[in-house]
């Protein structure tokens, strides 16, 4: 890791020639919320809060995709392959984006790598911004071990007053900012840790509690399988998905093939899915197994929680706190249901 | 052999058949896939031979419901389009006022020498094999082509049956229930495909395309009167197209 001072403007500057040379995507605003959206300038740019509506793994992993195009002719099938990729800027991303991202990456690269996402994901230069507050009341980032990019960026930028204290975990993030930094300080240093202390102590003050600690999160899931929390949060349950979509962590899709009417060519797609949607878990006889909005709130939690814990050694909820917002309900919070489960023993 | 069609109308303002005449190229492809013998609104020439009948709107008069018997009888396949055919929509808000009074207010003195009986949808008198759902049909008719290309294929079409707030999110809409000035919306019990069209443009969900197979209505009385609505309020906000359902669809 390297450490550098970017002076404000410099940074400002740089951002307007990238967002002309290239393509910039920033968060930018939406309504009273924010979306990552391409951007000309540096102005467009909101920084911190409000959050946006959909993590930015939409970038990466789009909400709809052409896998493939097919055409039939002379009695053969031609298949043509995937889409160009664009070298693109991914700015203002958060911690627990970064750190979602950062887990994203070992999903798609295991086993049968992906190469849909991963060959966008190599034409992205990933740019963090440090929270300074917490960006809303449903962010839980701290408690769940999302407020720590842990490495997870080409480029992570905190505000330090006069300048940014850039650290570049990459060469890339390095070539980014290349003629425009200096060397951090030992006093540049110490003011980055200031600002951090101060930081995480207003994120420990408004940030809802964990009851249960971290590294116990797994255990106490897998320990209470049938406790009525699920039953209780599930009837309550629309299976609208909403969580799904907006989580930075929720990477499930179902395939589509699209033929053309005239039946001699067509496309497969494949587009966002959840598993808290009724017909997810369907399958062609019929059977669905997991038919029961309760289970369907203990699987995803369980996702997050225990079996990708258990698996990768982390919470799979980084705590951007999306779906506490986005749930019309109020059931699908992953900390409240931890919460709850620990104050209610069974 | 190009399989024939015929379009056919009910109680509607006939807006589904000119959303099928103006997908412009994708009429074109679909013109080359079957013969059309039967199309009020774009051809004065009427075939009775037809394979798949096309039928729009609801039912509500005594005369319409021999009709569409017989369209049954004659089509091997019927497809329902938009939601007044699909769940009697509008037309069914009258089911729930005096029909003694609304028969009067809208004929007058010769109210007598009219049939008109309570909406219903297609299904409620003959059997639908598939429906082209909305008000009117979406996607500029995409979903309808969709429809009739995986009748061409032997397959059961795509319909996803999930709320439209899984393409709501999917688009990075504000929530309705969200902005600044909050806005009441069915979309969290009604059915996607439509790609979120009314809250993309800022707009609730009004449920035209029908509810999900399992909505959730208690978890939504409790978001609508969370957001100020009364249970009549509440009522209404379903009935303006989904009024059907409360008799047991």
């Amino acid at each position: 890791m390297k450490q550098f001072i970017i002076k404000k403007p410099k940074l400002f500057e740089l951002i307007d020639k990238l967002a002309r040379e290239t393509t910039v995507i920033a968060p930018v605003k939406q309504e009273n919320f924010t979306s990552f959206a391409p951007i000309t300038s540096a102005a467009e740019i909101v920084w911190g809060a409000p959050q946006t509506v959909i993590p930015p793994k939409q970038f990466l992993y789009p909400q709809s995709e052409d896998l493939l195009a097919y055409e039939f002719g002379n009695g053969e099938a031609r298949i043509t392959g995937l889409n160009a990729v664009k070298e693109r800027v991914l700015f203002g991303v958060h911690p627990c984006d970064l750190n979602a991202i950062g887990q994203m990456d070992r999903i798609w690269a295991e086993k049968n790598p992906d190469a849909n996402y991963l060959e966008k994901r190599k034409a992205i230069t990933l740019v963090g911004v440090d929270c300074l507050a917490p960006c809303s009341s449903d962010a839980i980032c701290l408690r769940l071990n999302g407020l720590d990019p842990k490495g997870r960026f080409d480029l992570f930028l905190t505000d330090i007053g006069s300048a940014f204290y850039a650290e570049a975990a990459t060469k890339k993030g390095e070539a980014l900012v290349e003629g425009l930094r200096a060397p951090a300080k030992a006093a540049d240093g110490k003011r980055l840790t200031a600002v951090q202390k101060k930081r995480t102590a207003l994120f420990d003050k408004q940030e809802k509690k964990l009851l249960p600690k971290y590294k116990d999160l797994s255990k106490l899931m897998k320990a209470n399988i049938d406790h009525p929390v699920w039953e209780e949060r599930g009837k309550l349950c629309y299976g609208c998905g909403s969580c799904n979509m907006v989580c930075p962590t929720c990477y499930c899709f179902d395939v589509q093939d699209y033929m053309h009417v005239s039946l001699v060519k067509g496309v497969r797609s494949r587009v966002w899915d959840g598993c808290m949607t009724e017909e997810f878990a369907k399958v062609a006889s019929g059977e669905n197994f997991r038919e029961d909005r309760s289970h369907r709130l203990r699987h995803r939690t369980y996702r997050k929680l225990n079996y990708l814990y258990d698996k990768w050694g982390e919470s799979f909820c980084t705590g951007c706190g999306r779906c506490v917002k986005a749930c019309l309900t109020k059931i699908v919070s992953p900390l409240e249901i931890a919460n709850e489960i620990y104050s209610r023993k069974i | 052999m190009k399989p024939k069609v015929g379009f056919f109308s009910f109680t509607s303002c006939e807006g589904c058949q000119l959303v099928v005449l103006s997908m412009a190229d994708k009429l074109l492809d679909l013109l080359g896939a079957v013969e059309v013998v039967n199309f009020r609104e774009a051809s004065s020439y009427k075939g009775e031979d037809y394979d798949v009948a096309i039928v729009e709107g609801a039912l509500s008069t005594v005369h319409e419901i021999e009709e569409i018997r017989a369209i049954r009888k004659q089509a091997k396949i019927l497809i329902a389009i938009g939601a007044c055919a699909h769940i009697g929509g509008i037309n069914c808000i009258r089911n729930f006022d005096n029909q003694f009074e609304i028969k009067k207010a809208v004929y007058g003195e010769r109210a007598a020498n009219f049939d008109s009986i309570l909406a219903q949808p297609i299904d409620a008198v003959v059997k639908v094999d598939y429906y082209s759902r909305g008000c009117p049909p979406n996607r500029d008719g995409e979903e309808f082509v969709e429809i009739v290309t995986a009748i061409l294929q032997g397959k059961k079409p795509y319909i996803p049956n999930f709320p439209v707030c899984v393409q709501c999110k999917m688009k990075g809409n504000v929530c309705t229930f969200h902005k600044e000035k909050p806005i009441t919306c069915l979309g969290p019990v009604t059915r996607a495909g439509c790609n979120a069209h009314c809250p993309s443009y800022g707009n609730a969900c009004i449920g035209c395309r029908g509810l999900v197979e399992e909505p959730n209505l208690n978890a939504h009385q409790e978001t609508l009167s969370g957001a100020g609505l009364t249970v009549e309020e509440s009522l209404n906000f379903y009935r303006m197209l989904n009024g059907m359902m409360e008799v047991g669809k």
